[in-house]
């Protein structure tokens, strides 16, 4: 029985890992430490995977566990130090039709993220994720009136920091 | 077009993380320790419940038992000695329910707070404690002006109580400090985030 449970854990989670390591990205600012909060969600997600029971999508699901892991579980980003430097990240480019354009696009978008705050980012990721404001407030434990208020701020000041 | 809505794109168009973890991998890190907030609290909560129950086996007190039976404070502080037992069961049933309660699937907000009463409960236990301190210090401090003992016995009365002040007031900025800064290191991150969505949260 938990070999069963272990085995479907481990192919959602391979599947939809790139959320994870989205969130990572975000919230830390070296390879060491995304790979160490990437190990405490992981942990989190399985202590908590017999709760799941499928009641709603395994990615939604994992959206809410990996937050709260880097917002309040997690303790060791606040020591690494602060660097733009996310060139350490790698990542796969796509040849056909190459343009760097997006690539770039992307890092300054990273590098904008990475100077809000933890809850900021939350936002944030949530709507470049396209997820609804229901899911967004329920997600943050806020109410909808003050998730669509807040986002609103947290998006000025991310495109105040991608165009000063 | 805003200029969110470019960079949007950039995020949809985004590779995939070129570092897969494979399901070996994942399954070894699902077999590893946490090393979480709600964890650390839970270790060092047991070890304040463990050093406040081994402290009165390591300390020798017969010495102390001795003195305190000169001065007739003896049963005062053996009757309170027992009456603290239930109490210290209580918090420890307290800790180890909200700590249960903790949960990773709990919104963010829910979350917090949960984390943020369990260490609640480990501060009124040490509140509770250093309480215990002040009285203990007091019935000495009574005894002592009575019935002075030992280098004590040609001090004036005024000066014992001063000198029993100051040691229990180092004695509770030492563990109170102490305990400020283990939680304050833990917390801060957490604490500062608490703090973020509950401006969040706030009625406009």
């Amino acid at each position: 029985m938990l070999k069963d449970l272990e085995a479907k854990f481990l192919s959602d989670f391979e599947k939809n890992q790139n959320i994870v390591h989205k969130i990572c990205r975000m919230y830390t600012t070296n390879r060491e430490a995304h790979n160490d909060l990437f190990q405490e969600v992981t942990i989190q997600l399985w202590k908590n995977y017999e709760k799941f029971r499928g009641e709603a999508k395994f990615s939604t699901w994992m959206y809410r566990v990996a937050l709260n892991t880097a917002i309040s579980l997690y303790r060791k980003s606040t020591r690494q130090l602060k660097t733009k430097d996310i060139s350490a990240f790698e990542y796969k480019i796509k040849a056909v039709d190459y343009d760097d354009t997006e690539e770039l696009q992307l890092k300054a978008l990273y590098n904008a993220i990475q100077q809000l705050n933890d809850i900021e980012k939350a936002l944030i990721f949530l709507y470049l994720e396209d997820k609804p404001y229901k899911e967004i407030s329920e997600t943050l434990g806020i109410s909808n009136g003050n998730a669509r208020v807040k986002m609103n701020r947290a998006k000025e000041k991310l495109k105040n920091i991608l165009n000063p | 077009m805003d200029l969110l809505d470019n960079y949007k794109k950039a995020w949809d168009n985004q590779p995939e993380e070129m570092k897969k973890i494979s399901a070996l991998e994942i399954y070894k890190m699902t077999q590893a320790k946490s090393s979480s907030i709600i964890k650390w609290i839970f270790v060092i909560g047991l070890l304040e419940f463990a050093f406040m129950i081994l402290s009165t086996f390591i300390f020798d007190v017969s010495n102390d038992e001795k003195i305190m039976m000169a001065m007739g404070v003896y049963e005062l502080v053996q009757i309170s000695q027992y009456l603290t037992i239930p109490v210290l069961f209580y918090f420890l049933f307290l800790f180890y329910k909200n700590y249960k309660n903790i949960s990773s699937i709990d919104n963010t907000k829910k979350l917090m707070t949960k984390i943020r009463k369990t260490r609640r409960t480990v501060r009124n236990y040490v509140i509770f404690n250093l309480l215990y301190i002040v009285y203990i210090a007091a019935i000495m401090t009574f005894g002592m002006v009575e019935t002075p003992q030992g280098s004590f016995q040609n001090t004036p009365g005024w000066i014992i109580v001063l000198i029993m002040m100051l040691v229990t007031v180092i004695m509770l900025l030492l563990f109170w400090g102490f305990y400020q800064l283990l939680y304050g290191i833990l917390l801060n991150k957490l604490n500062r985030n608490y703090i973020e969505l509950a401006k969040l949260d706030q009625k406009e």
